[in-house]
């Protein structure tokens, strides 16, 4: 590559600058993802309450978003990030509603032969372990929980507004519903939260 | 404490939902290296999607293997079983759920066939021995 500009014809330059541009997108992709992450996952842990789902799903957030929506404007990309990660935890949670109703079909998980799942038995990751989970404290594990506790809408508005910081017009494009009903639910999910966690965090 | 209705935010629930924003924020900086290294891997393969791939690699490939993986289980779950008092489909499970269940662009659900297949197979063969 080197000295490609100078020298060869337009074409080369053209393919040097289309280079260069890729990768100036590639980089500022890199910077927004590695910004937003860790809260992504976290969101999606308190969602869906497992850390492997968690990361399934911030990774393929992140693997729809810049297969889609690179090259939209780097201001769009929060809202775009959000709502895919909120569509996919919906998703993962209509997905586990059914495979749960399969599991109880052939057997497994009924009120009479309580069977563990295979699968919720599989050695999780460090977070999921028993001495990491001791190590959080109690505090943390009651706002999780109520966290958890939300309704979704709710979840969802906080998370966005409160944890990310998005302002109301970019939440209700990730959420999908209008700056009204964003106010709605966040004014209602800080409501339920004070009223389960007052004792503890007022 | 006297709220107006609501979807009023008084500033002292404002002052409670920055600490409870701080806190997660908190607990989200302090992820455990493992978490930290799998996601900074999720993020590569992310931004793998930006390279220029050869067109064989892109979607028609996928989506065939989607496609190919609903039918096999379409044909595995409905096909008639001749002497099984069991109904074909599990009780309220119609066929937008079979496609919820079955459909995924990412794949992942292929291990979960595969799992259930086998889980499928080996309740059978259990019912068929006792």
């Amino acid at each position: 590559m080197n000295g490609v500009d100078a020298t060869l014809p337009h074409g080369g330059c053209f393919q040097a600058e289309r280079e260069a541009l890729s990768l100036d997108n590639r980089r500022a992709m890199d910077r927004f993802l590695a910004g937003v992450e860790a809260r992504a996952f976290r969101m999606a842990q308190l969602a869906v309450r497992n850390a492997d789902d968690a990361l399934d799903i911030v990774q393929d957030t992140m693997i729809r978003l810049t297969r889609s929506y690179a090259q939209r404007p780097e201001a769009e990309w929060a809202p775009l990030f959000f709502r895919i990660l909120k569509n996919r935890i919906t998703d993962h949670q209509r997905r586990s509603t059914v495979r749960n109703r399969v599991f109880a079909w052939i057997g497994y998980g009924t009120d009479d032969d309580p069977a563990p799942d295979p699968v919720a038995q599989a050695p999780g990751r460090d977070s999921d372990r028993p001495e990491r989970q001791l190590a959080t404290s109690d505090a943390m594990q009651e706002l999780e929980a109520a966290v958890h506790a939300l309704p979704a809408r709710q979840q969802q508005a906080f998370m966005l507004r409160a944890l990310e910081g998005l302002n109301v017009a970019d939440t209700a494009q990730a959420m999908g519903c209008s700056e009204g009903s964003v106010k709605t639910h966040y004014s209602r999910a800080v409501h339920s939260l004070r009223a389960t966690l007052g004792d503890h965090w007022e | 404490m006297k709220r107006q209705d609501n979807t009023t935010v008084t500033p002292g629930d404002a002052e409670f939902a920055a600490r409870v924003a701080g806190r997660l924020r908190d607990s989200a900086d302090g992820l455990d290296a493992q978490t930290r290294s799998q996601l900074n891997q999720a993020r590569q393969k992310a931004l793998d999607e930006l390279s220029p791939r050869p067109r064989w690699q892109r979607g028609p490939a996928l989506a065939g293997a989607a496609t190919a993986a609903v039918a096999l289980v379409a044909v595995f779950l409905l096909r008639p079983v001749a002497d099984s008092p069991q109904p074909l489909a599990p009780p309220g499970l119609d066929a937008p759920d079979l496609e919820l269940l079955m459909t995924d662009e990412s794949l992942d659900m292929l291990e979960d066939l595969e799992f259930y297949t086998w889980l499928a197979a080996a309740e059978m063969d259990g019912g068929a021995a006792g």
